[in-house]
């Protein structure tokens, strides 16, 4: 049995060593192919993240998501930093994106940090919500024509 | 995005390689500085994972992160593996020689490899946080680490993902810390840094058993596939977990093979960094040591003992955090509908073909399993390896069968419309790496050709080509792409944008400011000394900007302006208002 084995073994070392040179020759042509594209893919990908405007690049996933780039800065320069603060989305808004509505909330709770999101904070960023809701004590400290607010509710 | 930015993460990225150095001093000492060079890469990595592992720990036990811990942990270790090497009397390593043999094909993937990673650091530089899981909790988790220095309560009990482990966090803070702020475009440089020290490590560990010409097309296949070389800045998780379980893998069956005892102590520690990184790294390091208990079983009274010595270990380092989440009251790491999910068996072939397809989508890998298979499958026949295709073989097939498993368990189809989701293709990510470091060290073995060996030396002609071939394309391309103009290190200050002709949004601004305050006192000045009118609002880059309005043409703006500099204020007219 080892006998018959080993004859197997070295009828099939040089067609072994045939295999080899065939699978590199493959992934040598597979990864030369895929080289210029690769290269003008990343060129192209440099350049287009290089002519982004600064806000742009910095809030960069948030744009598909919060409708108004003001927003969200607006809200960063107005909340104080041990501020905390509300995302309310009202049940009719329908600017923005459709991803605005599900995710705008934890898109602010990663920007706007290290501010912290609570239900009871007396800052509340508001997407098209009912401003009526929050009564006399709040007060519009910035809006936009997207439906945008952010409101400071007095104590 | 400044440069000092970068030179902050460039000194973290020196304390990681550091650390790594001091420990492998410690563990089996450099014999050469051409060999400290060559194993730089593995050194860099076990030096993350090992600092990181740490810190992760200290998190736990409650001490306060700040740039001070940042930098003594790493140092710590470098001088502790320092120490330990002295007093193991360790000599110190000799200049050493280059090998001949394979050296200009060596330098041929290298220069290739290095364009290529010149390539992605230039499209990594600037880049934005696009990933959604990156600013949906990676990114929030590491700011809650930055600023409020621990493991946060309410961030990390709130964000999705909350039962991840927090290596990636704590190393993306460590990373703000050295930055100096939480600058979240400079830190695709540091998950780009990592990528290029996996490659390092990789062509080092294989350069010691597989020819150059076998080697360097698969290093190169790697960079290509859109999955994994295309990923490699993204500051996320998923490569990083695949980096340390490839790393182990490969140091494991070399310990297996030569029993040099320090690469199973530096797979554990990958093993550790692993079981912190994310939730699949368990899976990932039961099924390697399960696979390197198989390819070890003839040799189990020297291997298991060993090999349950490093699962003790790497349990004790996992377990902490485990710890933690349950006493905060987050859910599992488990699937929510059971390890066995009976109840949805009607996805468990649609989980086999999906999990199968990603595996072989060449979309994702390029054709780097397909060869793995046929590299498999070529070894197993000439019998040339036989424990390399029992490990490997095992391994890749427990991790394919893991992801059956994942996604059979984890899918939600009726969220997702899709079965797997984007989770498979993650944990796939696991099984294409490992094929890119199997095939290479199985074909190597079918060949039966002795990499280069130590004692054979460069003649200066080819060392001196060799160097050439590497430098010139290395320096070629970066000045090819500054003849597009020198790199551009964007701040908040483009927002300022000073007029030069009448235009509709004219405006005079006396400055911007990072602090509300700042900018109200110096509103209220320009008030107080009759500049009535002014205003207070963010500019577009997020900046306050103390600014007047009511300008009509630049002409009038500029005669205020100047009115205002001889009253002792800057002033000068913009655009934006």
């Amino acid at each position: 049995m080892t006998g018959r084995l080993s004859r197997w073994t070295e009828l099939h070392s040089g067609r072994g060593r045939l295999g080899v040179v065939l699978l590199v020759a493959v992934a040598t042509l597979a990864g030369a192919l895929s080289l210029p594209s690769t290269m003008r893919d990343l060129g192209e990908a440099a350049a287009r993240n290089s002519a982004l405007s600064f806000a742009d690049r910095e809030i960069a996933g948030g744009n598909a998501l919060v409708a108004d780039q003001s927003a969200v800065y607006q809200a960063r320069a107005r909340i104080p930093e041990d501020g905390t603060y509300h995302v309310a989305v009202g049940p009719g808004y329908t600017g923005g994106s459709e991803l605005t509505v599900p995710f705008v909330e934890s898109y602010y709770r990663y920007f706007l940090m290290p501010r912290r999101p609570a239900e009871d904070a007396p800052w509340i960023v508001c997407y098209g919500c009912d401003l009526r809701q929050y009564g006399p004590r709040a007060k519009v400290v910035w809006e936009d024509d997207e439906g945008i607010a952010i409101v400071r509710l007095r104590r | 995005m400044t440069a000092r930015a970068l030179l902050g993460l460039a000194a973290l990225d020196l304390l990681f390689l550091a650390a790594g150095a001091g420990l492998l001093w410690f563990l089996r000492g450099w014999q050469s500085w051409v060999e400290l060079a060559r194993l730089a890469g593995l050194a860099y990595l076990a030096g993350v994972a090992s600092v990181s592992s740490v810190w992760v720990l200290l998190l736990i036990v409650g001490a306060p992160f700040s740039a001070g811990l940042a930098v003594a942990v790493p140092l710590a270790v470098a001088l502790l593996g320092t120490l330990g090497g002295s007093v193991r009397r360790r000599r110190p390593p000799a200049l050493g020689t280059v090998a001949r043999r394979g050296l200009l094909v060596t330098a041929l993937g290298m220069a290739a490899a290095g364009v290529l990673l010149e390539g992605l650091f230039r499209s990594a530089r600037l880049s934005g946080l696009q990933e959604w899981d990156a600013w949906s909790f990676w990114i929030p988790k590491a700011k809650a680490i930055y600023f409020f220095g621990g493991l946060d309560e309410q961030f990390f009990t709130t964000l999705p993902g909350a039962s991840y482990p927090p290596l990636v966090p704590v190393l993306d803070a460590a990373a703000f810390q050295l930055m100096g702020a939480p600058d979240v475009v400079t830190l695709h440089v540091q998950f780009w840094l990592l990528g290029t020290g996996f490659v390092w490590a990789l062509a080092g560990l294989l350069s010691e058993r597989v020819p150059a010409w076998i080697l360097w097309p698969f290093v190169l296949l790697l960079l290509v596939a859109p999955r994994l070389g295309g990923r490699f800045a993204v500051p996320e998780a998923d490569l990083l977990l695949d980096y340390f379980f490839v790393l182990a893998a490969v140091l494991l069956i070399c310990w297996i093979l030569d029993r040099e005892r320090w690469r199973l102590v530096l797979g554990t520690i990958l093993l550790c960094g692993m079981v912190l990184t994310k939730r699949e790294g368990l899976l990932l390091g039961v099924l390697l040591l399960a696979a390197a208990l198989f390819a070890s079983a003839r040799q189990q009274r020297a291997t298991w003992p060993a090999l349950g010595a490093s699962a003790a270990v790497v349990a004790a380092v996992g377990v902490p955090w485990r710890v933690w989440y349950v006493a905060h009251d987050v859910g599992g790491e488990g699937p929510p509908g059971g390890f066995v999910p009976w109840e949805n068996l009607e996805w468990l072939w649609p989980s086999v073909r999906r999990a199968l397809e990603v595996l072989f989508d060449t979309g994702y890998w390029s054709l780097i399993v397909p060869v793995a298979v046929g590299a498999l499958i070529l070894a197993a026949l000439t019998r040339a390896a036989d424990l390399l295709v029992a490990f490997f073989g095992t391994l890749l097939v427990l991790v394919a069968l893991g992801g059956i498993w994942a996604t059979w368990a984890f899918s939600k189809p009726w969220e997702t419309g899709e079965l797997g989701g984007n989770f498979v293709i993650r944990y796939t990510g696991a099984a294409a790496l490992l094929c890119v470091a199997a095939t290479p060290l199985l074909l190597g073995a079918v060949w039966q050709t002795r990499a280069a060996g130590a004692g054979e030396h460069a003649a200066r002609r080819p060392l001196a080509l060799a160097t050439a071939i590497v430098l010139v394309p290395l320096l070629a391309y970066p000045l090819a792409t500054l003849t597009g103009g020198w790199p551009r290190f964007p701040t908040r200050s483009e927002c300022v944008r000073v007029a030069t002709a009448d235009a509709d949004d004219l405006e005079v601004v006396y400055g911007h400011f990072d602090s509300p305050v700042s900018a109200e006192k110096l509103l209220a000045e320009l008030t107080r000394t009759g500049f009535v009118g002014t205003e207070l609002r963010p500019d577009e880059c997020g900046r306050w900007k103390v600014s007047y309005h009511a300008i009509a043409s630049l002409a009038e703006g500029r005669a205020l302006a100047a009115q205002a500099r001889r009253a002792g204020f800057d002033a000068h007219v913009g655009r934006g208002g």
